[in-house]
């Protein structure tokens, strides 16, 4: 970063060669609108090369980068009245899914797609940080701008609400056979 | 499937997706493989989700704009330099006329006048408002004045305005017509309401 900070382009490209993917699929998934992703993503990059000379390091560059895309996708939310992530969708009981129905479900990626489309907003990205990312819960927490445990819990609930799904997609599936 | 609750830690389940993940230390990552090697049930569910998490990463990724997204933001980052640049210069260039119109003031100074007086304590004064380019050089606004029987008598104003006045008896809108027709120096002319 204190490269980019210098104004070193050559610094610039490789972390956008880093990060540009990730950072463009993460938004992606929260608008499913390819042209307005491409310009989210574009302005946190835009805004990295303005803002680096004031990045403390006090985050990974990654988490600085998608808690901006986050923040300008939330904005997009707002000014759409869509659903604001900080709200939850009514839990269902978490009974515990058929594992043996969710693993052969998982192997039909447009059912794994499927069920994460059903998960509220705040749930999705949630798990699409922990397991498409991989980030540790106090990285999605500073993403997303909520506590630790409130992380847990989200990442808790989407993982049984995605496996419930996935096991009556395969349900699904046999019936129509 | 056991909840290996402790006091006010969460339950264990709660942060299995984070050893799946490999991103779980310290006491929590003990706390949870302590869990996983007494509950069978414990282990079953990191083994699912392990295969949830290769499940979402295996999912078909959407094209990003890649090399052309990097290409545009060199684009605007080239765009807001060159605009950066530009403002610099008219502000220097500002600062430059500024200083030169300010010592064509004092050459042409009527006999007698020691020093330059504002207008400001004679509004009265000031048959016309002129704004010169930026880049006007001080051998120009001196040749402009003399050549055209000009005074200045205020300015520059906070937007780089100043007020001439015209020998007396002179032809205002001819005056005002030939310095609107000098657009390499003279940036705006206007005659008082």
């Amino acid at each position: 970063m204190k490269r980019i900070a210098s104004g070193d382009r050559g610094a610039f490209a490789q972390l956008y060669r880093e990060m540009e993917s990730p950072l463009y699929r993460f938004v992606s998934s929260r608008l499913n609108d390819q042209q307005r992703s491409s310009d989210i993503t574009h302005d946190v990059f835009l805004q990295v090369w303005r803002d680096a000379g004031a990045f403390e390091g006090r985050s990974k560059v990654r988490t600085w980068l998608f808690a901006m895309a986050y923040r300008k996708v939330v904005d997009v939310y707002r000014r759409e009245n869509r659903l604001v992530f900080g709200e939850d969708v009514p839990e269902s009981a978490d009974e515990s899914p058929n594992p043996e129905a969710c693993v052969l479900a998982m192997e039909n990626r447009d059912a794994v797609r499927q069920c994460l489309e059903t998960l509220s907003p705040s749930h999705r990205a949630a798990i699409e940080l922990t397991f498409m990312e991989d980030m540790s819960y106090p990285e999605v927490a500073e993403i997303t701008g909520v506590p630790e445990g409130t992380v847990k819990s989200r990442v808790f609930h989407a993982k049984q609400l995605l496996l419930r799904c996935l096991s009556t997609k395969l349900g699904m599936k046999r019936d129509d056979q | 499937m056991t909840s290996n609750t402790a006091g006010m830690q969460e339950p264990v389940e709660q942060l299995l997706p984070f050893l799946v993940n490999g991103t779980l230390a310290g006491p929590d990552r003990a706390r949870v493989e302590k869990g996983l090697r007494h509950d069978p049930a414990l282990a079953a569910e990191a083994a699912l989700l392990g295969q949830l998490r290769d499940a979402m990463k295996a999912m078909p990724q959407p094209a990003s704009p890649a090399e052309f997204g990097l290409a545009r933001l060199m684009r605007d980052i080239d765009r807001e330099a060159s605009a950066q640049r530009t403002r610099r210069w008219q502000l220097a260039g500002g600062a430059v006329a500024a200083a030169a119109i300010a010592l064509a003031v004092m050459l042409v100074l009527p006999p007698g006048q020691t020093e330059y007086q504002q207008a400001s304590g004679d509004p009265g004064r000031g048959d016309l408002t002129v704004a010169f380019v930026p880049g006007a050089t001080l051998a120009e606004v001196t040749d402009l004045l003399q050549n055209n029987n000009l005074e200045i008598v205020d300015g520059p104003s906070a937007i780089g305005l100043y007020r001439l006045d015209v020998t007396a008896g002179a032809n205002l809108d001819a005056i005002a017509d030939k310095l609107r027709a000098m657009q390499s120096l003279v940036e705006s002319v206007s005659l008082p309401e």
